[in-house]
């Protein structure tokens, strides 16, 4: 995928400023290991022990798509999609399934000031964009975090309770309608 | 395994065909009201209350949904099998080696060795033997 231009928003300054939506390189996991990590580690966040160095390499096999999002040279979000084994709860068909979504330490929300907003959104209509493109109809699915959950609640994903499979996590999905309405097609 | 893979030959995506399209000003709006109004957290995956999960050599695609737990539940079972079977074998070979019938499997092949018919009494052969080395 050629980077896209995009827009996310400065929280500080209270501006939208250009970045860029593109694939996920070994750049991107060099500045999880430099700016991340130090600031994750012993931070007791939910995500602090992931390891982007081996979800980069988990992720390089076909049926995964990986992408970062970056704002002046610096990496502000991490996503990592599975397109091919993953089927949609009610109805079994093929959904884009998001294995592992960050937002860099700085931005995220619990923190006192954080820097930009619109990653995690625009890192979910990419994944429905992508359910689109694959012919799965705006159909995507996680499992979400704990303290991440009302995120996804928030923005009409459909909630299927805790899954005793995965880790008890709840399972949140779009289907044609919902992921359909949060793209706005 | 193939289904998604077929639609996305179908459909002649691929990684490099797939571009991000940029949202349009009102999604960009609404969006961000949303986000702004959000004070959590924007993670999905696997909590650090797990840390075990990362076991190397466990593939990606296994982790996912019940994929974990089958591929636990499977090999737990195979290994467990494989545990039994040992220890049958093992033990079988262990009740054979004292047992009369391989003594005397034993012994009818060196007679036969020998050069004693497959048929002599062989155990006559080693008793009488035993007999007087007791004697």
């Amino acid at each position: 995928m050629r980077p896209v231009p995009i827009r996310i928003f400065d929280a500080r300054k209270a501006i939208s400023v250009p970045a860029v939506l593109r694939t996920m390189t070994i750049d991107d996991i060099a500045q999880w290991e430099t700016r991340w990590k130090p600031l994750l580690d012993h931070s007791g966040e939910e995500d602090s022990h992931w390891d982007w160095g081996e979800k980069y390499v988990f992720g390089s096999s076909r049926n995964f798509e990986r992408f970062a999002i970056e704002q002046n040279g610096r990496t502000e979000g991490l996503m990592i999609c599975e397109t091919v084994v993953h089927l949609s709860r009610k109805r079994k068909l093929p959904i884009v399934y998001v294995d592992y979504l960050a937002i860099a330490p700085w931005n995220r929300p619990s923190r006192p000031k954080p820097e930009f907003r619109m990653i995690g959104s625009q890192m979910i209509l990419c994944a429905t964009q992508l359910s689109h493109d694959l012919g799965y109809k705006w159909r995507v699915g996680l499992h979400s975090l704990p303290n991440a959950e009302t995120f996804y609640l928030g923005i009409g994903m459909s909630d299927f309770g805790k899954d005793r499979g995965y880790r008890s996590l709840r399972y949140f999905e779009f289907d044609e309608t919902t992921g359909r309405r949060f793209a706005r097609e | 395994m193939t289904f998604g893979r077929t639609i996305k030959e179908k459909n002649g995506m691929s990684r490099q065909t797939f571009e991000f399209r940029p949202p349009s000003e009102e999604w960009y709006a609404a969006a961000l009201e949303a986000e702004q109004n959000y004070t959590g957290e924007i993670s999905a995956g696997i909590p650090i209350t797990h840390p075990e999960e990362f076991v190397s050599g466990v593939p990606e695609f296994v982790r996912g949904s019940k994929g974990l737990s089958l591929f636990a539940i499977g090999f737990g079972i195979a290994a467990l099998s494989g545990l039994i079977l040992t220890k049958l074998i093992g033990t079988k070979d262990e009740e054979e080696e004292h047992s009369p019938a391989r003594a005397y499997r034993l012994g009818r092949q060196d007679a036969t060795a020998a050069g004693y018919p497959a048929c002599a009494p062989v155990r006559e052969k080693s008793s009488s033997n035993v007999v007087r080395g007791q004697e």
